[in-house]
């Protein structure tokens, strides 16, 4: 059955905030806003990890709070976010994949590295948050591949 | 109160329009199309950098026409990719947004030459959104333009 406009329009409008979730992400980490990155997730959100083997996974607003605070004081990453494909899956709850280039500002923006998310969405009142979000870097230079990315291992 | 149907169409068609305006803006400045550029912008548009010795900034068309001329006159040729664009309306036919620049030098076999980032105000004019200003902010140059 055909789609009616109502519905048309509210997917339209959940498909918008949702590819603004990565967009924002990379703003709060070029311009340091941990206070406004872990306002992205849900209360109970998920960031995960995934570089040379091995998995670092922190859960909640605090453990977020701590590993991006000392994640972006250890690379000073500066993304860009592209092919941001997107999932609806109805309920209030989307699953997406996006990939990320990753340049140095403590190196003259030198390339970093780059990768993607596995992503998991959630509405949470008016607000789609990130429910969970899973970094598979696929090739990162020195600075990250020796492990000093400074999120906690769990 | 949630939005009604006909709000939310209408953010999506301002937040469309919106990030319309900096995809144009790199078209125009691969193209070298300056009046297409200088059309982006509200008769009392404004462009702004910062971050380079001193800062520039030209204001209205005939001020930013002679500025965007002058953009490839350098060694450096700037072709432009942008990315991360946030926005945030404002209400009243107003908002504001960043965005992210990569720049490539054409003059140069396409080299990286560095990144910094948009502030922009957007202004609902008729139907279509203008830019009310832009301001960019060097993150890192390896060179300048114009």
């Amino acid at each position: 059955m055909a789609k009616t406009t109502e519905q048309i329009v509210t997917e339209l409008a959940d498909r918008e905030a949702i590819r603004e979730l990565p967009q924002r992400y990379c703003d709060c980490v070029w311009r340091g806003d941990v206070d406004g990155l872990v306002g992205l997730f849900a209360d109970d959100g998920v960031f995960t990890i995934i570089n040379n083997g091995k998995e670092i996974t922190n859960k909640g607003a605090a453990a977020l709070q701590k590993t991006y605070k000392a994640g972006l004081a250890t690379l000073t990453p500066r993304p860009y976010i592209h092919n941001h494909v997107i999932d609806l899956k109805g309920n209030g709850h989307a699953s997406g994949r996006c990939y990320v280039e990753l340049r140095d500002a403590s190196n003259n923006l030198s390339w970093l590295g780059t990768g993607y998310y596995h992503d998991e969405y959630v509405k949470v009142g008016d607000s789609w948050k990130f429910h969970s979000r899973r970094a598979q870097m696929v090739h990162m230079e020195p600075k990250l591949a020796t492990g000093t990315a400074g999120p906690q291992e769990k | 109160m949630p939005k009604s149907i006909e709000q939310l169409a209408g953010d999506l068609a301002d937040r469309e329009g919106i990030r319309e305006l900096p995809l144009r803006y790199c078209d125009c400045v691969w193209r070298n199309d300056m009046t297409g550029i200088v059309d982006l912008f509200a008769n009392d548009g404004e462009f702004v950098t910062k971050g380079f010795k001193r800062e520039h900034r030209a204001s209205g068309r005939d001020s930013l026409l002679k500025l965007y001329n002058g953009l490839t006159q350098g060694d450096l040729t700037p072709r432009p990719y942008i990315h991360n664009h946030v926005i945030d309306l404002a209400g009243g036919g107003r908002a504001t947004g960043r965005c992210y620049v990569e720049l490539r030098n054409l003059r140069n076999n396409m080299e990286w030459v560095g990144s910094g980032y948009y502030e922009d105000e957007y202004v609902k004019i008729g139907d279509s959104w203008k830019f009310k200003s832009r301001t960019f902010y060097t993150a890192y140059m390896s060179m300048n333009p114009g």
